[in-house]
C-alpha cells in the first residue's frame, strides 16, 4: 500500500498493460514529488511528469484521463484516485466523452471559429497550460 | 479490502455492520442507472458486452467507429473479490466501468498520448503541518 497517497503509476500499468504501448504518457500530479514508479524509471522517455504550480498541498484534487488520438480526444473524469483502494474497493463515478479534433483557428481576422462551448474552452485552456508547463520543465531540466 | 490482504473476518464484520446498506445502495443505483426494476434479477450468465457499441451520451462525438470505452456517466467496477466473497451481488458490476476498460488495448488503439491527471498529497507531510498534535494523539 502506498502510504504517500500519490498516484500508483505502477499499479495502473500493471492493471492496464496497454499503457506501455502509448508513445507518451504525461502524468500531471501534485505535492512536489512525482509518484515513485519502476516502469517510469525503466522507460524515462515514455513517461513525463508535470506538476502545475499551486499552493502547497494543492488546491485541486482532480482525477482525469485524456486519451489523445490524431482525430479524436477522449476525456474521462473520475471521482476516484488512481490507487488500488479507490479503483477496486470503492464505488466511484466516471464520466467519459469523446470529442472530434477541433478545427484550426481561422487565418483571417474577423472570421469566427466554430464554437467549442465552455467545456471545450476549459479543455483548450488545459492543453495550453500543460504545453507551457512541459516547455518550462523541459527548459529547466535540460540546463 | 479482501484483495488488499485484510483479514476476511474483519471484512465480514465490517460488512455485517454497514454492508447491507452499501450493497442495497449499490444495487439500487445499478437498477436505477440501467432502468431495471426487477430486484430478484439473477446475475448475468456472462459479463456485459462493455464495448459492443459506442455510447454517445451527449451527442458530441464526431466518431462512432473508433473502439473505446462506453461514454457517459457510469459507476466504477468493484474488484471481483467482493463478488467471489459473496459480499456484493454480481449485478452490481453490470454496466460499470473501470480503468481497465478506459485504458484497455482497445481504448488505447491509435493513441499517441495519454494524460493521467491525479492531484494527491502526502498526508505524512500534510498532517503535522495542519494538525501538529495529531501525530502525538495517534501515537497515544
Amino acid at each position: 500500500m502506498d502510504r504517500h497517497l500519490r498516484p500508483q503509476l505502477d499499479f495502473v500499468v500493471h492493471e492496464c498493460p496497454a499503457v506501455r504501448t502509448v508513445p507518451r504518457v504525461v502524468v500531471v500530479h501534485g505535492d512536489g514529488m512525482p509518484p515513485q514508479s519502476q516502469c517510469a524509471a525503466a522507460e524515462p522517455g515514455r513517461f513525463v511528469f508535470l506538476q502545475p504550480p499551486c499552493e502547497r498541498f494543492g488546491t485541486h484534487h482532480s482525477k482525469a484521463l485524456f486519451i489523445v488520438r490524431p482525430a479524436e480526444l477522449t476525456v474521462a473524469v473520475l471521482s476516484g484516485n488512481f490507487i488500488f483502494a479507490d479503483v477496486w474497493n470503492k464505488t466511484n463515478g466516471i464520466w467519459t466523452e469523446s470529442f472530434p479534433r477541433a478545427a484550426r483557428a481561422p487565418a483571417t481576422a474577423g472570421s469566427a471559429a466554430a464554437p467549442i462551448g465552455a467545456f471545450g474552452e476549459d479543455l483548450d485552456g488545459y492543453y495550453r497550460e500543460v504545453r507551457e508547463l512541459g516547455i518550462l520543465m523541459h527548459a529547466c531540466t535540460s540546463r | 479490502m479482501l484483495a488488499m490482504g485484510f483479514p476476511a473476518e474483519r471484512v465480514r464484520s465490517a460488512m455485517a455492520t454497514h454492508g447491507a446498506d452499501l450493497v442495497a445502495c449499490a444495487a439500487w443505483l445499478a437498477d436505477t442507472l440501467d432502468g431495471s426494476t426487477d430486484e430478484d434479477a439473477q446475475p448475468a450468465s456472462e459479463p456485459p458486452a462493455k464495448r459492443s457499441k459506442m455510447h454517445d451520451a451527449a451527442g458530441m462525438s464526431g466518431s462512432t467507429a473508433l473502439p473505446g470505452p462506453k461514454l457517459g456517466f457510469h459507476l466504477s467496477t468493484l474488484h471481483r473479490a467482493w463478488i467471489e466473497a459473496g459480499l456484493v451481488a454480481r449485478r452490481c458490476n453490470e454496466g460499470t466501468l473501470s480503468i481497465t476498460d478506459l485504458l484497455s488495448a482497445d481504448s488505447l488503439c491509435g493513441c499517441s498520448e495519454l494524460h493521467i491527471v491525479n492531484f494527491m498529497i502526502d498526508v505524512r507531510r500534510w498532517l503535522p503541518i495542519t494538525s501538529p498534535l495529531a501525530p502525538l494523539l495517534i501515537c497515544c
